[in-house]
């Protein structure tokens, strides 16, 4: 391994904060609101970083802004030594090259009149590879991830969710990515599928030496295949950890009432936390740490001053005035 | 809903500016000389014409000053119904729309009371028997209503009752008698639209999640239909009704020339054969403004009858 | 209902039958024609149908049967040719205008309220009327108008196929955007571009030969058929037939152009 493996972070995101426009105010006011704000992470090479959240806590928002698909206000992201500014800057650009992503839903990120060759060869045709060049990577690729030859043929609404899934990481790693972004990628699979599709994704990993930044609900896929993990809440980050830690010391109120959801046995030894009340909406956020109104260890404090991060162990930070 | 009225009456502006332009713009780009055509229309004749009386009307009517400048000046007038006298009538354009108007207003709302009488109950049996006899015929019928060509429909009309039956006028404007032809003529497409659009509208009701619900919470067929399935179906209706007001008038201005009708379409006529060209601005900005007010009023209504789009 | 079932409908299977037929005339109509449909025969004035004129004779004492043939080069071929070049305008203005969003969207879509706002047979007759009339100007009228339907189908679709997920991933590969609309995007709008063309025909069929009858059309002697309808119009007591049979055949070849674009959007909206 290389020294600047070890101490430079492959992708670094400080501060990031993405702004959205619900509507107006007045005929000349906007109204906006901050989707995420003040996200700071680092994700290393080769490992799996993952995000997780409930839904709507800007998980999403904040892999499509870090991918160019919706603009940032704030922040800056440091890719590969070097820093992007703003959006869509020259830097930026070098990064949407070299990253891709798997979405939720497999159907829905195939074109629906295109063949399964059609998709996976998309990528390559639009860097220029020629025709035989791009039917043999994805005749390949298709064998690497499991889809036999005459599934190539067929459009996505004449296979199963498992094999548009599988097509959708053939395409994506078509173009050789070094990060890849999941976007919940089992959610929308049947269980045993799940399990398939998650075993090619190590195998991928490791064959490809990819780095995966996950989004997930799943806590149990966490602990399978993570190596650090962050919690979203209401477009922050309330808890940062390194896997091992993150599972046997959870700091913050949130992360353990996430845990203790989880109906598997061995995630969660305590009794099961039910939290009161809903995600706050972003349009009116509550003051002070926006997790107060439903944590069953507040504080005074709490409601008055939003809490800075703190570093309770090597690589453990957590948001909360408890510590 | 305060920011969407300004919102539109803002589109609505615009497309009054664009109109305005298209309208004005036409006529500096028409071919020939403006001047001459305006002196030969008003003295009548081209040897009655010499080149002073040209010079004279160029200077009068402003017609040697730039593009811009006499949009603006038009445009000014515009804003205050001044749009001109006509020049073979030698009325003033506003007063000779608005008499004309009245009598288009009263032959369309005749054909959209037909229109609708006619249309929704055959539109809602259709419906809600979908693929009865009763249906498959109102369907085909109403196909054959949308494919017929208006002004041949009128001349039918002419041959049956007045030429072999003998019972109502060829043509003219009078009593009751010489509308009962124009009305049908009129209110044939668009009954026959409107019957399409009701029963489609009732058929995507009837497959909805929350009627097949009702239904097995036991709620009477009648109930459903009246309470749920009407209110619904009706929406699209109105909009249909305001949208196809383009679709009225253009049917005004056939059916008024097959039977003489003295109207707004009548008058676009014998205005475009007189080549009149203030009368032929006035009537299409006229026609164009009519459109975008009405457009505006069925999105409010619009608006106002689906609680799913007033609310977001 | 699917493709096969839909052709066991006799209706339809007519207006196939009737669109061949109508499309076989529009090519051949003047080599069909028995007779020259300008040639004039004065001792034949106003004759009903008879075995050597099928469809009688008009005021010149013309052959009706063979002006209906060679006029529908002008009703169909003008009403193909205006749905054809709005297509392609309005198709373009509404891909970009869905995909880009924002300022040009906006910009567009005023510019469709403002051509939308102008009745078709009014705009024509105002083109008519101001610039003269004939048939390139009846052309740039009608098509002025008609574009504005396909532009706001096209933009409609597009803005919800733009937030789909494989438009994302095709952006994200490095697709260009120009790639992305004709390759993506173009495919999801075409089904309903059909239909709208198919249905547009009649309406532009109707519309020519309107304009036609109002005498703001063709002009004559060429033949078309609002032209014979409203020359028939003027002898509607001593000749009736003058005015029937030109009816007939618009509405023959309207009809089954709206059959067929109706059976095409029943195939479609089952296949959702």
């Amino acid at each position: 391994m290389r020294f600047e493996d070890l101490d430079v972070s492959f992708l670094k995101i400080q501060n990031l904060a993405v702004k959205f426009h619900s509507g107006y105010r007045s005929f000349f006011r906007r109204l906006s609101f901050y989707a995420v704000r003040n996200i700071s992470i680092n994700i290393n090479r080769k490992e799996t970083f993952c995000l997780i959240g409930e839904s709507g806590s800007g998980k999403t928002t904040l892999v499509w802004a870090i991918l160019g698909l919706h603009l940032f206000q704030e922040g800056r992201i440091v890719f590969d030594g070097q820093t992007i500014k703003q959006s869509n800057d020259p830097v930026h650009q070098k990064l949407k090259r070299s990253a891709q992503i798997v979405f939720q839903d497999p159907a829905a990120s195939l074109d629906p009149f295109f063949t399964l060759r059609q998709s996976i060869e998309e990528p390559l045709r639009a860097r220029g590879v020629g025709k035989k060049d791009r039917a043999a990577i994805a005749e390949s690729l298709a064998a690497k991830t499991g889809l036999s030859y005459e599934l190539l043929q067929r459009r996505p609404s004449e296979v199963s969710g498992g094999q548009n899934q599988r097509a959708c990481i053939a395409r994506v790693l078509s173009i050789k990515p070094d990060i890849l972004f999941l976007d919940e990628p089992l959610t929308a699979l049947d269980a045993i599928v799940q399990k398939q599709v998650a075993k090619l994704l190590c195998e991928m990993k490791r064959d490809y030496d990819l780095t995966y930044f996950l989004i997930t609900h799943d806590l149990s896929l966490v602990k399978e295949i993570g190596t650090t993990v962050a919690v979203m809440y209401s477009g922050r980050i309330v808890e940062k950890a390194p896997k091992e830690i993150f599972f046997s010391n959870p700091c913050h109120p949130y992360s353990q009432a996430l845990l203790s959801s989880v109906l598997k046995p061995g995630i969660w030894k305590g009794k099961r936390i039910v939290l009161k009340g809903e995600v706050p909406s972003p349009l009116n956020p509550p003051s002070g740490c926006l997790f107060h109104p439903r944590c069953f260890r507040k504080l005074p404090v709490c409601e008055k001053i939003a809490p800075e991060s703190k570093t309770v162990a090597t690589g453990h930070e957590v948001f909360c005035h408890l510590f | 809903m305060l920011n969407l009225i300004l919102k539109r009456i803002a589109a609505a502006f615009f497309v009054f500016i664009g109109a305005t332009f298209f309208t004005y713009g036409m006529m500096m780009f028409a071919p020939g000389d403006a001047a001459l055509e305006i002196a030969i229309a008003r003295y009548g004749g081209h040897d009655r014409v010499d080149g002073a009386t040209i010079e004279w009307i160029k200077k009068k009517e402003g017609l040697d000053k730039p593009f811009l400048y006499q949009y603006c000046h038009w445009l000014k007038r515009v804003v205050v119904l001044d749009l001109g006298i006509s020049l073979v009538r030698e009325e003033p354009v506003w007063q000779l729309i608005y008499t004309r108007f009245a009598r288009t207003f009263e032959l369309a709302l005749s054909a959209i009371v037909i229109a609708l009488l006619i249309a929704v109950p055959i539109g809602i049996l259709g419906g809600v028997k979908q693929g009865s006899w009763m249906d498959s015929m109102g369907v085909t019928i109403a196909v054959i209503g949308v494919s017929m060509p208006n002004y041949w429909l009128g001349l039918v009309l002419i041959i049956l009752f007045s030429v072999k039956l003998k019972l109502l006028p060829v043509f003219g404007y009078g009593d009751w008698r010489h509308m009962v032809m124009p009305a049908i003529t009129l209110g044939t497409a668009l009954t026959a639209y409107t019957t399409r659009i009701l029963r489609s509208a009732i058929i995507e009701t009837l497959q909805s999640d929350y009627l097949i619900a009702l239904r097995a919470r036991g709620i009477s067929n009648r109930l459903v239909l009246g309470k749920h399935i009407l209110k619904n179906a009706l929406i699209p209706v109105v909009t249909v009704v305001g949208l196809e007001f383009g679709m009225i008038l253009e049917g005004a201005v056939i059916t008024e020339t097959v039977f003489a009708w003295p109207g707004i379409g009548d008058l676009m006529v014998t205005a475009v054969s007189d080549r009149d060209y203030p009368l032929i601005q006035g009537l299409v900005l006229f026609t164009a403004m009519v459109f975008v007010l009405i457009n505006f009023l069925v999105d409010v209504v619009y608006r106002y009858l689906d609680p799913r789009i007033r609310l977001s | 209902m699917n493709v096969r079932s839909a052709l066991k409908n006799p209706l339809l299977i007519a207006a196939v039958v009737i669109l061949f037929a109508v499309i076989v005339i529009t090519l051949f109509g003047s080599m069909l024609a028995p007779h020259d449909p300008v040639e004039t025969d004065l001792s034949v004035r106003f004759n009903p149908p008879s075995l050597k004129y099928p469809l009688g004779n008009d005021s010149l004492g013309r052959c009706l049967f063979s002006r209906i043939l060679c006029g529908a080069r002008m009703s169909i071929g003008l009403g193909i040719a205006v749905v054809l070049f709005s297509c392609f305008l309005g198709v373009t203005a509404g891909l970009i205008s869905g995909y880009c969003g924002g300022f040009v969207d906006e910009l567009i879509m005023r510019i469709v309220d403002i051509f939308f706002s102008f009745p078709e047979i009014v705009a024509a007759m105002a083109v008519a009327g101001l610039m003269g009339p004939g048939t390139l100007n009846l052309f740039f009228a009608l098509s002025f108008v008609n574009w504005t339907r396909y532009a706001r189908l096209v933009r409609g679709i597009t803005l919800s196929v733009r937030e789909r997920d494989y438009i994302k991933a095709a952006q994200l590969s490095g697709v260009s955007r120009t790639v992305t609309i004709i390759r993506h995007i173009l495919p999801a709008n075409l089904s309903s571009i059909i239909v709208l063309t198919t249905i547009g025909l009649a309406k532009a069929i109707l519309a020519v030969s309107a304009l036609g009858f109002l005498g703001f059309g063709i002009q004559p002697p060429d033949p078309e058929w609002g032209t014979l309808l409203m020359e028939g119009k003027d002898y509607i007591l001593s000749a009736p037939h003058l005015s029937l049979y030109p009816g007939i055949a618009i509405m023959l070849s309207v009809l089954s152009f709206n059959l067929i674009g109706d059976a095409l959007r029943d195939i479609r909206s089952r296949q959702r």
